[in-house]
């Protein structure tokens, strides 16, 4: 790919990342959610591994980290889960509506469930596009 | 299967189908809003008591909290199923030695 | 009741039914699969219509009625779920194919019909 596709893909990259985090983050005031701003964080590697090749994207995100925080957002979302009654007040506070400090604990719901989607996407894209270099 | 049979079984499941949703259309108390309490409750008491004001998010985490956990299992495990399945591909030269030596593939 | 909706949802029925009972290969009956899931989320959907509604967010100017203006958020939150699932059962029969086709270097169903061991 020529110079111009790979500086356009370096620089959107950060840009659709942070698109990504504000749609989780943002899930319990306006539609969004888990799983669309997993899919938006997913995409941003996407148009860098289209823009870079394989080869370079795998050297500079390598697959560690990410196995390791698929793992850890799975233990830390199963434990959130079954004892979500007992921690409910300790959270956010209950009172105030409509703004984005409230939602007793659903924002930290939307953040663990995005990073699980967002790592699972990425993994199942690597694996694909690795078998058709060979 | 021949050609006629995936024909008519082709056809007979376009009109079973488009039957069911015309007919689905037509008749007036289908999906009425006088049978649906279950909605009304998430409706009137989902922001109220969590003070979300996504009610679909309410209903995905609080009230419907282990179908959203199954759901990252089976995430969960794809994603594992296909990393495995793609490092096992890897080794694709020791992969096609053993299936050229066996002349029927390796099943009687 | 929306009746376009029904219409568009027997469209895709049928276009989906269509790439999985008549193509020969493996790729395109698993987006013949995919078309008939999109069908099948679009129909629950739009089981919960309402006329005059507004979607199920509250907002500090329809704090009042909301009760009666809202669209069904049930089925929403169990497509959300649907369409996750459907994901990894593609991604999954994707990578099964690349198997197939290294195995046996086809990946045609009417071929593979006639390998017997």
């Amino acid at each position: 790919m020529n110079a111009i596709v790979k500086t356009a893909a370096r620089v959107m990259f950060p840009l659709i990342i942070l698109f990504g985090i504000y749609v989780v983050v943002h899930g319990h005031t306006t539609p969004g959610g888990t799983f669309s701003g997993g899919s938006i964080m997913a995409g941003a590697f996407v148009i860098y591994t289209l823009a870079y090749g394989l080869g370079d994207t795998r050297k500079q995100f390598s697959e560690t980290p990410i196995n390791v925080l698929k793992s850890v957002g799975g233990f830390v979302l199963i434990l959130l889960i079954i004892f979500e009654f007992f921690l409910r007040e300790a959270f956010v506070p209950t009172e105030t509506l409509f703004a984005l400090w409230s939602g007793s604990s659903l924002m930290i719901f939307n953040i663990v469930g995005g990073v699980m989607v967002f790592t699972g996407l990425l993994l199942i894209w690597y694996t694909i596009v690795r078998t058709d270099s060979q | 299967m021949n050609e006629k049979m995936k024909l008519s079984v082709g056809a007979a499941c376009l009109v079973i189908i488009s039957g069911f949703l015309v007919f689905s259309t037509i008749t007036p108390s289908f999906a009425s809003w006088d049978r649906k309490p279950i909605a009304d409750f998430f409706i009137t008491e989902g922001w109220r008591q969590l003070s979300a004001s996504n009610t679909v998010c309410t209903i995905v985490w609080e009230y419907r909290g282990y179908d959203t956990l199954g759901e990252e299992t089976v995430l969960f495990t794809a994603a594992m199923g296909v990393f495995a399945m793609g490092i096992g591909f890897l080794s694709a030269e020791k992969l096609q030695e053993k299936w050229a030596t066996e002349p029927t593939g390796g099943r009687a | 009741m929306i009746y376009e909706a029904y219409l568009a949802v027997a469209a895709l029925f049928a276009i989906g039914m269509y790439c999985v009972v008549f193509k020969s290969n493996l790729v395109k009956k698993i987006m013949g699969l995919g078309i008939f899931a999109n069908g099948v989320h679009i129909f629950l959907i739009a089981m919960g219509y309402r006329e005059d509604s507004i979607n199920p967010i509250v907002t500090p100017q329809n704090v009042q009625d909301f009760a009666m203006y809202a669209v069904d958020p049930v089925p929403q939150a169990l497509v959300l779920t649907a369409i996750v699932i459907d994901m990894c059962v593609t991604s999954l029969a994707l990578i099964m194919i690349i198997w197939v086709y290294e195995r046996f270097g086809t990946a045609e169903s009417k071929e593979l019909e006639k390998l017997r061991g």
